[in-house]
């Protein structure tokens, strides 16, 4: 049997016939004939493709080319271009009317088009396994013209001209890092990367590294010949595996390229990189954490001064820049300072990337200029708030930073108008809350993640946010007294005043910052033991819905606290006093009739109606809690 | 290396003309998205219709983790187009239509208002 290249189905199904399909089955059979190809091709005869107004209509295997409106005169030109070149005749494919012509292009997706992508200009455009397709996109390229063309010193001068700030989260100017570090004594000087991206919620680092991790390399080498260093660390979690492998990869093409290593462009420049690993402890992203475990110590931070820059890795002078603060170097030194200095605002340059998370529509990454507005972010980026609901605040730096509410959704974001509102940059993370996520449960959370995070070296810290957590879990839990708002704000200026690393320092600001702005949510825990948006398990009410109740009597068997009351033939109801919020009558009732929600308003006793109430009267309970509606 | 020529080089030959390429987004967000039997799929596909001189490049995240896996297709001189929640199955479909008979999978391109909301 021969091995034919391609076989041609032609369509003889009636409506193909009629529109003239044996002349094309005719001619082109005479046409592989005479062309040389009968040995090659193979021309089938085959049913209704059902695309009959389109016909005649074949198809060429094995690449499954459609040709459409066959015409005999077109039957020479397929089998010498297509069958004999390979070349597919493109004037005879299908063009369908609506979605061919105008279609979206990619530079037209306005979640593209919106964005100013610097940092992740290649992420999702080139193999990060690759260094060739970095290389094409100009890498290595300001490496290149840093070494051969500009001093140190120039190289410097570019970065503080920049006004690049540490993307980290404090905001420090890069330039000037560098120059500390360049002008503090003390030999070899190290040049590290931190990776130890912790913010729940935040990946853009992660992102970078997995997406073009050249780019970051590249911006060390830079930064080594900057401050005369000739080795450099990435610290990056081993949570991260898939940026360790790709990092890994792009140092070895590095050094087989020769540009990582000895000699960089002839000149008598040398530099590598090596990766360390973190077991992804929170407090490790704090500098001074970070080179403890470098060196293989316990990650705990140590006081500042003396600062890295003068005393570091295994006490010498060393420069640890974030991995987007480093993302950024390699087109500063290709343009210039001015250039970068021309995006952003006045006090913060160029782009910050936010990692969008929560109730959002468009979890993702996206990268703008500095003083875009959280409005553009949330609504014409991320998508806006899932299922109509209503925004209620965003989380930004993490649990380090502080909440954004509705009024502050015209904020130009950047460092400083971010601090002047009690929240922070951070490292970029950007959690959404709508209007049923409970913000004292959001502060809880957070704290619940600092207490577990906290290193435990210094006691206002270490105890600080137990103490603070305790008392955010009572007022969940509907135990919560006055006093307690009390309690927790004294305790938050102490634990912020008096820890020893940033770590501490932030901890309080999610609680300070909620209580800042939903106040009323915390008051309606304490006194009211409700929360408005029915997330607290403890604060929920259940409720047997009488219509849908059909007496069946097996939630009352069920119900472990005896809660649940009723009799034959009589719809059931819930004794709220008794109920213990477990939830085994709602997944056990087969009619649907038990539902789960926020309850009403239960005011301590003897507390007058009016400071009981206030907040949101539409989910006061009709049926009880009346003297509370006004 | 010793020199910037031969990093021109370089980017001078990568740059060089190609029937097209199939970019996969390849992130922890793609990868968990399920983008590692979108590329075996693609590159099955690509072999099974002898579609030599095109290339798969794993690319990093785009920043939409929320419809990975995203698989972008360029051809040169024409628009590139990305398309969202690549399975295997779709990866197929769109290389027998888009790369094979110029036919834009309409249903998955990513819309140009996708991700935007005016408030």
């Amino acid at each position: 049997m021969p091995q034919y290249r391609h076989h041609i189905l032609v369509c003889q199904g009636t409506g193909c016939l009629s529109s003239g399909s044996t002349g094309v089955l005719n001619s082109l059979t005479s046409e592989v004939r005479s062309q040389g190809l009968k040995q090659q091709v193979r021309v089938v005869k085959s049913g209704c493709f059902g695309f009959c107004m389109q016909g005649p209509v074949m198809i060429v295997y094995p690449e499954g080319v459609f040709y459409t409106q066959v015409q005999p005169d077109d039957v020479p030109e397929i089998v010498s271009s297509h069958l004999k070149q390979g070349k597919v005749v493109e004037r005879l494919l299908f063009k369908d009317p609506e979605t061919h012509k105008p279609v979206q292009e990619f530079d037209d997706i306005l979640f593209f088009k919106r964005q100013k992508r610097l940092v992740l200009k290649n992420c999702g455009a080139i193999n990060p396994e690759n260094i060739e397709e970095y290389i094409a996109q100009d890498g290595y390229f300001a490496l290149a013209k840093a070494v051969t063309e500009m001093t140190p010193e120039q190289v410097i001068e570019e970065v503080k001209k920049s006004g690049l700030r540490g993307r980290g989260g404090g905001g420090f100017p890069t330039g000037r890092k560098w120059e500390f570090a360049k002008g503090a004594e003390g030999e070899p000087k190290y040049v590290i990367c931190n990776a130890d991206e912790g913010d729940p919620g935040a990946f853009m680092d992660r992102s970078i590294l997995e997406g073009d991790p050249h780019a970051v390399l590249e911006a060390m080498c830079i930064a080594g010949y900057a401050i005369g260093s000739h080795q450099g660390y990435v610290y990056v979690r081993a949570e991260y595996p898939v940026a360790v492998s790709r990092l890994e990869i792009a140092i070895s093409q590095a050094r087989e390229k020769g540009l990582l290593g000895e000699r960089l462009f002839g000149t008598d420049f040398f530099f590598d990189i090596d990766i360390r690993l973190g077991a992804g402890a929170f407090v490790c992203g704090e500098e001074t954490s970070l080179i403890r475990s470098i060196q293989g110590l316990r990650g705990e931070p140590r006081p500042r001064p003396p600062f890295p820059a003068k005393e570091g890795l295994w006490g010498r002078p060393t420069l640890i820049n974030n991995v987007e603060t480093l993302a950024n170097i390699p087109q500063i030194i290709r343009h210039d300072g001015d250039w970068f200095a021309s995006i952003g605002t006045e006090r913060s340059k160029g782009t910050k990337v936010f990692a969008l998370a929560g109730k959002i529509h468009n979890t993702g990454l996206i990268e703008v200029p500095m003083g875009t507005s959280l409005r553009e972010v949330i609504y014409n980026l991320g998508g806006g708030i899932p299922k109509g609901k209503k925004f209620k605040a965003a989380q930004t730096g993490g649990p380090s930073g502080g909440c954004l509410t509705e009024e502050h959704l015209d904020i130009a974001l950047e460092y400083d108008s971010l601090l002047a509102v009690g929240s922070m940059m951070g490292s970029g993370g950007m959690i959404i809350m709508d209007e049923d996520s409970c913000m004292v449960d959001v502060a809880r959370f957070y704290l619940e993640f600092t207490r577990d995070e906290s290193c435990g070296k210094c006691t206002p810290c270490r105890i600080g946010t137990k103490r603070m957590l305790e008392i955010l879990t009572r007022i969940t839990e509907g135990k919560g007294t006055e006093k307690d708002l009390n309690d927790l704000e004294n305790l938050a200026q102490v634990v912020r005043e008096n820890s020893l690393c940033g770590l501490g320092v932030s901890a309080p600001n999610p609680v300070l910052s909620t209580l800042r702005y939903f106040r009323q949510e915390y008051e309606a825990h304490i006194h009211d033991k409700y929360c408005p948006a029915g997330v607290c398990q403890k604060l929920l009410a259940y409720e047997i819905d009488p219509e849908r109740c059909k007496a069946c009597g097996l939630c009352r068997r069920e119900c472990p606290t005896g809660a649940i009351k009723g009799a034959p033939k009589q719809p059931h109801h819930i004794e709220a006093e008794a109920c213990a919020k477990c939830g085994v009558c709602l997944s056990k009732c087969p009619f649907k009739a038990i539902s789960r929600g926020p309850g009403s308003r239960r005011p301590e006793p003897g507390l007058p109606a009016e400071v009981a109430a206030g907040g949101d009267e539409a989910r006061v309970h009709p049926d009880s809690g009346s003297s509370l509606v006004h | 290396m010793d020199s910037v020529q031969e990093l021109e080089e370089i980017r001078s030959r990568v740059l060089g003309e190609k029937p097209g390429r199939i970019l996969i987004s390849m992130g922890t967000c793609g990868l968990a998205a399920g983008a590692n039997s979108t590329l075996e799929a693609s590159r099955d596909e690509l072999a099974k219709r002898k579609l030599t001189g095109w290339d798969i490049v794993q690319t990093g995240c785009l920043g939409l983790c929320d419809r990975e896996p995203l698989l972008v297709v360029e051809k040169p001189g024409e628009a590139r187009v990305v398309y969202y929640g690549v399975n295997d199955d779709r990866a197929r479909q769109i290389i027998a239509n888009h790369l094979v008979n110029n036919y834009i999978v309409g249903e998955w391109v990513l819309p140009s208002d996708e991700g935007t909301q005016t408030s």
